[in-house]
């Protein structure tokens, strides 16, 4: 058998088994915050959990660490490019207003939403 | 073809100089694969982002719908199956066959329990009337409340379907595998299944907080 392959670096265990177990214990962090109400917060919290335990899949799991550089740079220009798509979607929605005065009047932006049974907070109404 | 420790020496295309070059090369398509389904995904993750941002309470209202501990329990099986991925890549490296059989064949088993745990979910949704678009029949504050169960649809529906296609493809390696075809100086595809195999898991990991654990 030829031994062209066999100086592939094969990484210590030692990481897989970190990996594995830092993921469950930020899958329990992320639970255990959401109990908690941090208001606008909420999402950003659990999506730093969630980028940190997907930079561990990558790193280790995926063996970036250990990769080649071209095959970094395929992912980092992939999430680059998902950040333009999310800032120019937001930079549009994230600054209109409630209201669109048009020929045929006034529309909500973000209509229709009616609350159907009351005594529940919050949800606009118009 | 055997060798005679059981393997089966792996020929190199002739279009490649050395099996080292072969296998950068399949990797670099692998990861221009895989940063394009990042992408593929990207457009369901900014629709979610903008009816976020625009109905917020309706969101809360409406994944009080779904059960945080099955979605917890699938984010286990899911990490637990990328574990045992590597470990059978890992096992494969080292010429170890059966132990690589015994890792993929685990791997094979955590990805049949998230889909039977997503089956009850789904189940769940469809007795209650918790679906998409004209279909939704079920209980809500708000009207509207058929657009987050779109994009819950949609979302693990196609991530479903990634789950599915991994196990095809981890019974590919197993029948291979079982051959003799994986050894130091061939692993190339039991690599490249375990790179597409991360990347359902990297899916799953922001789909779990997301649509379970809102606000």
């Amino acid at each position: 058998m030829s031994n062209n392959n066999s100086h592939h670096f094969i990484p210590p265990l030692k990481f897989y088994i970190g990996t594995f177990l830092a993921l469950l214990a930020l899958t329990f962090v992320t639970v255990f915050v959401a109990l908690f109400d941090f208001g606008s917060m909420n999402i950003v919290i659990a999506l730093i959990i969630a980028s940190i335990k997907a930079s561990l899949v990558l790193a280790f799991f995926m063996g970036l660490r250990w990769d080649k550089g071209v095959n970094l740079v395929i992912v980092v220009s992939s999430v680059v490019f998902i950040g333009i798509f999310f800032l120019f979607i937001f930079a549009d929605i994230a600054t209109r207003g409630d209201f669109d005065e048009l020929e045929d009047g006034v529309h909500g932006i973000k209509s229709p939403v009616r609350i159907l049974s009351e005594g529940h907070s919050g949800g606009s109404n118009h | 073809m055997a060798t005679k420790d059981g393997f089966i020496k792996h020929k190199v295309a002739h279009h490649f100089d050395t099996a080292e070059q072969e296998f950068e090369t399949a990797k670099l398509g692998m990861w221009a694969f895989l940063g394009q389904e990042l992408l593929f995904f990207s457009g369901l993750f900014v629709a979610y982002g903008v009816f976020r941002f625009l109905y917020p309470e309706m969101f809360i209202d409406a994944h009080h719908q779904l059960s945080w501990k099955m979605g917890a329990l699938n984010t286990v099986f899911l990490i637990t199956s990328s574990f045992t991925m590597v470990m059978g890549v890992r096992s494969a490296q080292l010429s170890q066959k059966k132990l690589m059989l015994k890792y993929l064949i685990a791997t094979f088993i955590l990805a049949t329990a998230f889909l039977v745990v997503k089956y009850f979910e789904y189940a769940a949704k469809f007795h209650h009337g918790y679906l998409p678009s004209n279909w939704f029949t079920g209980e809500g504050l708000f009207e509207n409340m058929h657009l987050f169960f779109g994009l819950y649809f949609v979302l693990t529906g196609l991530h479903g379907i990634h789950v599915a296609v991994g196990m095809g493809l981890i019974a590919w390696l197993i029948i291979r595998g079982n051959r003799g075809e994986f050894h130091a100086d061939y692993y190339t595809p039991v690599e490249m299944v375990g790179l597409y195999w991360h990347l359902v898991d990297l899916v799953w990991i922001f789909l779990f907080p997301l649509l379970y654990l809102i606000g």
